[in-house]
């Protein structure tokens, strides 16, 4: 399924929470908002979803437009809000059966679906406790299970990885790569950028309810102008005073005695710049280092300050 | 309609504990039992013979409960509380002058104001006696006329069921606050935990709203009909360990079905309002909405003030308007005779009421939902509520 925003604007009382987004999410891929805290992303996905309205532009998938959406296509939606929350005094598998039921489901295939989720994320035992005596971790499993039990077309996640600890976020990533095979498509928002770099597709990058950088990390990288970083270890002892800025080398920064890390400007051809070095000096080895989603994600909301 | 009645279901299963409701309902039957098991000791243990001791002349006969005996005219007042635990007396009459008594007595105890009723009864006998009249002047001046009434709305629903206009009135009443409670818990609960948001991922505004409401009007209905059952099993048992001394509620099925009737509508009418209510709250702790909780204790109020005069003015015109239709309404069907033709007015503007307020709260409800933060206003709900699109 297809999402095609064009500039979509939101206003919230005196506050402009979204100003005049467009972006558009391939099929079957994994797409991340990215931004600060008041960026404006959770009230993009709730406008995705259907659960308010823009006030200017247009929201469409695969053609269907509008209001339309919430009544056509909503048993297709699945989503995780950012607040957390379920049926606390509930047991696990009356929810995720309920939700499911609501969904769409028969109560056999979401009972079904339930046990298949439940096993997976090593909750099976627990099926028939109330919510509230689960760990949050677990919690957010189950709340998880509820958003995609439906089997799903696309589904929103609201910082999917929030609260959770290493372990578990990586469960969640294999959780989310699998659903990707399945043909899922996957819009999230997060925080945490290691993790959002190595699992989404594309990226938009937000900041003040405007987009700043949007498309795949290449894309973003040659957008965001930050330098590469380029270590290199010399034969001889030297130091960061051994060279200067140019415009080429942004940034000096001397690692030990032998190594130097030098920040390139976008600008710069490295395999040039290497050549006039090795004119002057000995080099035993050298590594280069693309800038991270999470350099360019803190150089992105820096610069818009 | 299918998602509507498995929200519906849900809601009502969600309240609906049964272990807690039977260990609930076997405890209330026990602590029934216990009050008249009391009550039955209480009466049984009762002392059926005194033994009272006169100072002085007593002019009348008392009944044969109490034992008399003669005490010396000169003992010290001192001196009697010795007498009574001496000679195992009940108590010590001393008659006076002017008809003056005094009970000197050891413990309180019930007889001592059968005693006191027994002489105030028997001087009165006597001061009348004692003014020459005969037994027939003495029955016409203690009862001067007789009046037999003669109501032919009593004919028609029988003079026992005015009991139940007052007792469906608050039954009734008794649901809708039971209603709002479980609503304001429900669907503020949901909101703070961002439930709501998934759910409306995969149903309407509107299917929400009605399984709510219509979940928590059963889960009401519930409470009533089980409270009914409830004082059925009771009152039950207190006719059949009293001698059958109960007086047997004739009530025509017809009266009972149009009470219900009322009573189903009414109670969804209401919980549209909290539904549509609700959803405005963040906290119910900290909102200062809770005013609309006298809302529904009107119609119950002003029941009350109108009850002697079920077919007056103000009863027939309360009784069609759906605010206060579900007290009224079953309050005058139980009284009188209402014309066929005002519980069919009453019931369809109960019915308009019922579908307006459905659209208005499922409006407010789509308005106030999904936002956090600052509660609307009483202008914002208005807004919102006079807002057809989102």
């Amino acid at each position: 399924m297809q999402l095609s925003v064009k500039q979509i604007s939101k206003q919230y009382a005196e506050v402009l929470a979204v100003d005049d987004l467009s972006f558009e999410v391939k099929s079957g891929e994994i797409f991340a908002l990215l931004g600060p805290n008041g960026a404006g992303k959770s009230s993009t996905i709730r406008m995705l979803i259907s659960l308010t309205y823009p006030d200017t532009g247009v929201i469409s998938f695969t053609n269907i437009e509008g209001q339309k959406i919430a009544k056509l296509v909503s048993g297709d939606f699945g989503y995780l809000p950012e607040e957390r929350g379920l049926y606390q005094e509930s047991n696990i598998q009356d929810t995720l059966v309920y939700m499911g039921q609501l969904k769409g489901m028969t109560k056999a295939d979401a009972l079904e679906q339930a046990d298949v989720w439940l096993t997976s994320f090593e909750l099976a035992e627990r099926k028939r406790d109330q919510l509230k005596t689960l760990s949050k971790g677990n919690q957010q499993k189950v709340q998880l299970i509820s958003a995609i039990i439906h089997r799903p077309k696309i589904v929103f996640l609201d910082e999917p990885f929030s609260g959770l600890d290493p372990v578990n976020q990586e469960k969640v990533i294999s959780f989310l790569q699998l659903l990707r095979k399945q043909g899922t498509t996957i819009i999230l928002s997060a925080h945490q950028m290691s993790l959002v770099e190595k699992l989404a597709d594309r990226f938009l990058l937000m900041n003040k309810g405007k987009a700043t950088l949007y498309g795949s990390i290449k894309d973003i990288r040659q957008a965001a102008q930050l330098g590469t970083h380029l270590t290199v270890t010399f034969s001889d002892p030297v130091s960061s005073e051994s060279f200067s800025l140019t415009e080429q080398i942004m940034l000096l920064i001397s690692i030990d005695s032998h190594t130097v890390q030098f920040t390139l400007a976008p600008s710069c051809h490295v395999p040039q710049f290497l050549q006039s070095m090795l004119a002057e000096h000995q080099i035993e080895s050298l590594q280069t280092e693309q800038p991270s989603l999470h350099d360019i994600y803190i150089n992105s909301v820096k610069g818009a300050a | 309609m299918d998602k509507v009645l498995l929200v519906a279901r849900w809601e009502f299963m969600r309240n609906f504990k049964w272990k807690q409701e039977l260990i609930g309902y076997f405890l209330m039957l026990l602590i029934y039992a216990a009050i008249f098991a009391v009550q039955i000791w209480s009466q049984s243990s009762t002392q059926k013979t005194v033994n009272l001791a006169v100072i002085g002349q007593l002019q009348t006969q008392l009944n044969s409960k109490f034992v008399l005996s003669s005490l010396d005219t000169n003992v010290e007042e001192q001196q009697l509380f010795d007498k009574i635990a001496a000679l195992s007396l009940d108590g010590i009459l001393k008659v006076g002058q002017s008809d003056e008594f005094t009970l000197y007595i050891s413990q309180q105890s019930v007889w001592q104001q059968e005693l006191e009723q027994a002489l105030i009864a028997d001087q009165k006998d006597i001061l009348l006696r004692a003014m020459d009249i005969s037994p027939e002047q003495l029955e016409k001046l203690q009862n001067p006329i007789s009046m037999t009434f003669v109501n032919q709305a009593e004919e028609v629903v029988g003079s026992s069921v005015k009991v139940l206009g007052l007792l469906a009135a608050i039954l009734s009443a008794m649901a809708v606050f039971t209603s709002f409670g479980l609503s304001l818990t429900s669907v503020t609960q949901e909101k703070q935990h961002r439930i709501t948001e998934q759910l409306l991922t995969c149903i309407s505004h509107q299917q929400w709203v009605d399984g709510k409401a219509l979940g928590l009007c059963l889960s009401s209905i519930k409470s009533l009909l089980t409270t009914c059952f409830m004082m059925a099993i009771v009152f039950t048992g207190i006719a059949v360990f009293s001698d059958g001394g109960g007086e047997s509620m004739n009530v025509s099925a017809t009266v009972v079905i149009q009470i219900l009737i009322f009573c189903v509508l009414g109670v969804l009418f209401w919980n549209y309002v909290f539904v549509g209510f609700a959803a405005t709250i963040d906290d119910p702790n900290h909102s200062g909405k809770t005013g609309l909780m006298l809302l529904p204790m009107l119609p119950v109020m002003l029941v009350f003030i109108v009850m002697g005069e079920p077919n007056g003015q103000v009863a027939k015109v309360l009784s069609l308007v759906p605010l206060t239709s579900i007290s009224f309404m079953p309050m005058r069907i139980a009284s009188m005779s209402v014309p066929v033709w005002q519980v069919g007015l009453s019931l369809l503007f109960l019915i308009a009421g019922v579908y307006y307020v459905r659209l208005f709260a499922t409006r407010v409800f789509r308005a106030h939902i999904t936002l956090f933060g600052k509660e609307p206003d009483w202008a914002d709900i208005w807004r919102s509520m006079l807002k057809s699109n989102p």
